[in-house]
């Protein structure tokens, strides 16, 4: 049976401007929505970036209370991603300077939520996604501030390498190289596993 | 296109961002640079990899602390539209208290007010009221003078004059205030 075409309008989501404006016009509704579509983005940017789920989680909560405490600055030809993204990464590069510390992120605590497949995965399985995961957690523990800002912000604020190069104040070229070097130590440290084999 | 020019391109390519034209002479060069063919497929191995493992998510306590923090406060129309209407009668008494209290403060005032606030004896008071009182007689007789000048048929400027000189002399007399 061939899939029965949906109405334009019935399945089409509200922007994030659109939502963004409803919130400004005093629509709590609108920002729960616009909250909850960037949550798992924003707070996995965080929490890689600061390797630290307690700072994680304020500097969470500190980025939305800037979108809040900001709303009438906001300005829509600016897309809300990477507005959102662009506090989230101020306040981690200045908690960051200011800790001046580093440590390995941990999400395999109680309070991580994290999404499995339905059916479960094998014990196999389990034990080579743990591997994996701490793999990953020492490439970016290891990984120099500047590289893991490039690959972090491209890789969960989906604003493209151009919007990045403005966000950190460097050129085009810089970006791309800082993200070439940083996928380079991430297959380096997952090569030494035999992981990507 | 060099090495260095592929590997830009590539990165871009791992995301969509690259132009076709630029995808083509990748491909073109990842066909014969064996060095730079690793790296793509490596990276592209790598991201699969990064992209496998979930990605944690907020406490509920904290998106909890956002929500409260978010809603939208009333703005000052809403506010007023809330009000009950009791408490509108209760703003408008205020206001017209308000009003008052300002008026009386500020209307011209007499000789009595005048010598409380400057510290004048009440003897001195009581004598300014005196040339207070001489003045209002005088702009009173100026003025039936006038309305005499109008009953006999004078014209309209000495009746203006009339008045000009009771109010310049009553000027006069208030100056010894
Ligand atoms: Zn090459």
């Amino acid at each position: 049976m061939p899939d029965q075409p949906l109405s334009p309008a019935s399945n089409v989501e509200p922007s994030d401007d659109a939502l963004f404006e409803r919130y400004r016009n005093g629509d709590a509704a609108a920002f729960e929505t616009l909250l909850a579509r960037h949550q798992s983005a924003l707070f996995g940017f965080l929490i890689r970036m600061a390797g630290d789920r307690a700072l994680a989680e304020d500097l969470f909560q500190e980025t939305w209370l800037r979108v809040v405490r900001e709303a009438r600055r906001y300005r829509a030809e600016q897309k809300f991603s990477r507005w959102l993204f662009t506090i989230a990464n101020r306040l981690a590069i200045d908690e960051l300077r200011r800790r001046k510390r580093w440590r390995t992120v941990s999400v395999d605590d109680e309070e991580a939520a994290v999404e499995l497949p339905a059916n479960g995965p094998s014990a196999a399985v389990e034990t080579e996604r743990r591997q994996t995961l701490s793999r990953i957690e020492a490439a970016l523990a290891t990984m120099q501030p500047s590289l893991r800002q490039v690959f972090l912000l491209r890789e969960h604020s989906g604003v493209s390498f151009k919007e990045i190069a403005a966000m950190t104040d460097a050129p085009l070229g810089t970006v791309l190289w800082r993200m070439s070097a940083a996928l380079k130590h991430l297959r380096k440290e997952l090569e030494a596993d035999g992981m990507m084999e | 296109m060099n090495c260095e020019q592929a590997n830009e391109v590539l990165m871009l390519d791992l995301y969509g961002e690259a132009t076709a034209a630029d995808v083509v002479e990748l491909k073109a060069h990842l066909a014969g640079c064996a060095t730079c063919r690793r790296i793509a497929e490596t990276s592209r191995a790598a991201l699969v990899e990064f992209r496998r493992e979930a990605t944690p998510r907020p406490s509920r306590k904290t998106v909890e602390a956002v929500l409260v923090a978010a809603q939208p406060r009333p703005r000052l129309a809403g506010i007023f539209a809330q009000l009950h209407p009791a408490l509108w009668q209760a703003a408008a008494v205020v206001a017209v208290a308000l009003i008052v209290s300002v008026a009386v403060r500020f209307w011209p005032q007499s000789p009595i007010q005048l010598a409380a606030e400057t510290s004048l004896t009440a003897t001195q008071a009581a004598a300014t009221e005196t040339s207070w009182d001489a003045n209002s007689a005088a702009l009173s007789d100026r003025i039936r003078l006038a309305q005499a000048d109008v009953s006999i048929g004078s014209s309209l400027d000495s009746r203006i004059s009339g008045l000009r000189d009771a109010l310049s002399d009553l000027r006069a007399g208030s100056g010894s205030f």
